[in-house]
């Protein structure tokens, strides 16, 4: 019963330690960065009265009405920077870049573009200046036969390189770092054409680089849970090997970490909810390999698919390496005991 | 014969009922933790474990000062109980009885004395102002007391023959063979910083500081999955002590109670 709880609690412990220290990395993975816009004050044309106002951009709508996210500094258990909905009651437009409403103030932050949707609630990060590169635009549009579509890109820095159907592939010399989909949406929806889905080349690249790092990663944490069942094997027998069993758990983690902290992983191609909702990355990559395919750009995707099967043969491969230790473990160090209880017994004849 | 087997079958009948009753809220915490919000969810779990690390973070801070007033009054104790119980000086008894008196009082009468002193010492606001307080309570010297007391002290004075000093003679013999009231002295002073909700409310200020057992209120009205994993998280540490030690968690309670 004690070596039983000795050893559960020890799975406990080190499982607590890993988390502990990956979830300062998910965190910051997860938060969705952000470009605020200040609220302001401007004189309403037919009351003359200051009103407060904030950009149209910061304006979202759903079934419940209008609001904007507010970035506030929340305390307690939520202290961080955080996004706040506001309602906005009688909402309206001002001028043709700025709407007003009660509900708004002159002196808060509001939401202006996010790499990824923003829930009520959610940790944000404000974006500082970002870095401009040349790099590929994956677009959907609503109505593709929309007139001049690839002169208007053209005029929003967006060089069209293939089209078919509602794809579109375009290269821009200004793709941000982060990407912000919606200030996408929001430049062309401005020229009157409705973008349905933006994804970053760039973004999915750096997703499919980390990859085989992650890959990594999970082969040393399973190393620690290699070196833990030796540990168990270890308190069973009595062995004085379970304390320097401890320090390999403990390099594997420290090595696990150490991987998982050289992954840099775009917010923007991470679910929102939880980082580990494979069916968002599924129906993400479905959507970029297929208006891929559709504009006859499929080899694109090709690196990304070879990265993603090296990380599975790393993962596999490292997990059944570790299998097969442990029981070589396993049957050597029980021929080693029955050849001892043999030695005992003859020893007693 | 009849009558001793009915009475046997109630007897374990209500120990059933008893453990049912007592094992009943840990089970439904835990039913709650997966299915709080209706269907069957994970990501409470993946909010205290993976999402952000305050709530791992507040556990290992709550966790140190657990233990740091654990092995504090292990230390203090362990001399204070051997004094008691290996020494004779004027006003012995007195003092022991004024020990007493400290340990039965409710925590309540000492909240207000304890935070004057603290708020002269300027501890107040620092994990300073609960860890002292529970570090120098009587509890650990008084089973301590008990268990150096059972020792004869012949052995004290073979150690002495021996060229053992006090400490000497203290860690070196009195401690070894006083495993099981150490270990109920470490524990229970362990489970008392572990569990203590008035005092971080009382001596600290701001919410970052406060234990994980007192947070634990705080959480915001959405979050009852997640108060649910933590209240599982909190169990961790309590669990393990008592399923590792409660052999000597007895034996230390048993020979306190004979020589008392």
């Amino acid at each position: 019963m004690k070596k039983a709880a000795l050893c559960i609690f020890s799975l406990f412990f080190l499982l607590l330690v890993f988390c502990t220290a990956v979830s300062f990395l998910v965190e910051d993975w997860m938060t969705p960065d952000v470009v605020a816009v200040k609220g302001m004050e401007a004189e309403d044309p037919f009351t003359k009265e200051r009103v407060p106002v904030c950009p149209v951009e910061a304006v979202r709508t759903d079934e419940n009405g209008d609001f904007v996210l507010e970035i506030v500094e929340e305390d307690g258990w939520q202290t961080s920077t955080r996004a706040v909905r506001r309602n906005l009651d009688h909402c309206r437009p001002l001028s043709e870049d700025n709407v007003t409403s009660p509900s708004l103030s002159a002196y808060a932050q509001y939401i202006r573009f996010s790499s990824k949707p923003v829930s009520d609630g959610a940790r944000v990060r404000v974006s500082g200046a970002s870095e401009s590169a040349l790099g590929l635009v994956v677009m959907r549009l609503r109505d593709p036969g929309a007139a001049a579509v690839k002169e208007t890109l053209a005029r929003l820095g967006f060089r069209v390189r293939e089209s078919a159907g509602d794809a579109v592939l375009a290269e821009t010399e200004s793709l941000s770092a982060p990407f912000f989909a919606d200030e996408v949406r929001a430049l062309c929806a401005e020229q009157g054409f409705e973008v349905v889905e933006a994804f970053s080349m760039r973004d999915f690249g750096e997703l499919a680089d980390a990859l085989p790092l992650l890959a990594a990663a999970g082969v040393l944490f399973g190393a620690a849970i290699l070196f833990w069942a030796l540990f168990c094997r270890a308190v069973r027998s009595g062995s004085t090997a379970r304390y320097a069993l401890w320090i390999g758990i403990a390099a594997a983690l420290f090595g696990s970490v150490a991987v998982l902290s050289l992954t840099a992983l775009p917010s923007s191609v991470l679910p929102q909810r939880h980082i580990l909702d494979l069916s968002h990355y599924g129906a993400a990559w479905s959507s970029v390999c297929a208006a891929l395919q559709s504009v006859g750009a499929a080899s694109l995707a090709d690196p990304l698919r070879q990265k993603a099967a090296a990380a599975f043969w790393l993962i596999l491969t490292g997990y059944a390496l570790m299998l097969l230790f442990f029981l070589a473990v396993c049957v050597f160090s029980g021929r080693r005991k029955h050849r001892r209880r043999k030695g005992k017994h003859f020893a007693t004849k | 014969m009849k009558k001793r087997s009915a009475f046997r079958t109630f007897c374990a009948a209500a120990v059933c009922v008893l453990c049912v009753t007592a094992v009943i809220p840990f089970v439904y915490i835990l039913w709650l933790s997966f299915f709080g919000g209706g269907a069957f969810t994970g990501l409470g779990y993946y909010d205290v474990f993976l999402a952000s690390p305050v709530y791992l973070l507040r556990f290992w801070s709550s966790l140190a000062l657990a233990a740091v007033i654990a092995l504090g009054q292990l230390a203090v104790s362990v001399f204070a109980g051997y004094g008691f119980a290996k020494y004779r000086f004027p006003g012995r008894r007195v003092i022991f009885f004024v020990l007493m008196m400290v340990m039965v009082l409710p925590l309540q009468v000492t909240l207000v004395p304890n935070y004057i002193m603290l708020d002269r010492l300027h501890l107040l606001d620092t994990y300073a102002a609960l860890a002292l307080p529970a570090i120098f309570s009587p509890l650990g010297t008084f089973i301590l007391t008990q268990c150096f007391g059972a020792v004869p002290d012949a052995i004290s004075e073979a150690a002495a023959l021996d060229g053992a000093g006090v400490v000497r003679t203290v860690l070196s013999v009195f401690c070894p063979m006083n495993k099981s009231g150490l270990v109920c002295a470490a524990l229970l002073s362990f489970l008392d910083g572990w569990n203590m909700v008035e005092q971080p409310i009382a001596y600290l200020r701001e919410f970052e500081s406060y234990t994980i057992s007192v947070a634990l209120a705080y959480t915001p009205p959405a979050g009852t999955t997640v108060q649910f994993v933590c209240c599982l998280l909190v169990l961790l540490p309590p669990l393990f002590l008592f399923t590792r030690y409660n052999t000597e968690l007895v034996e230390g309670i048993a020979l306190a109670e004979i020589k008392g």
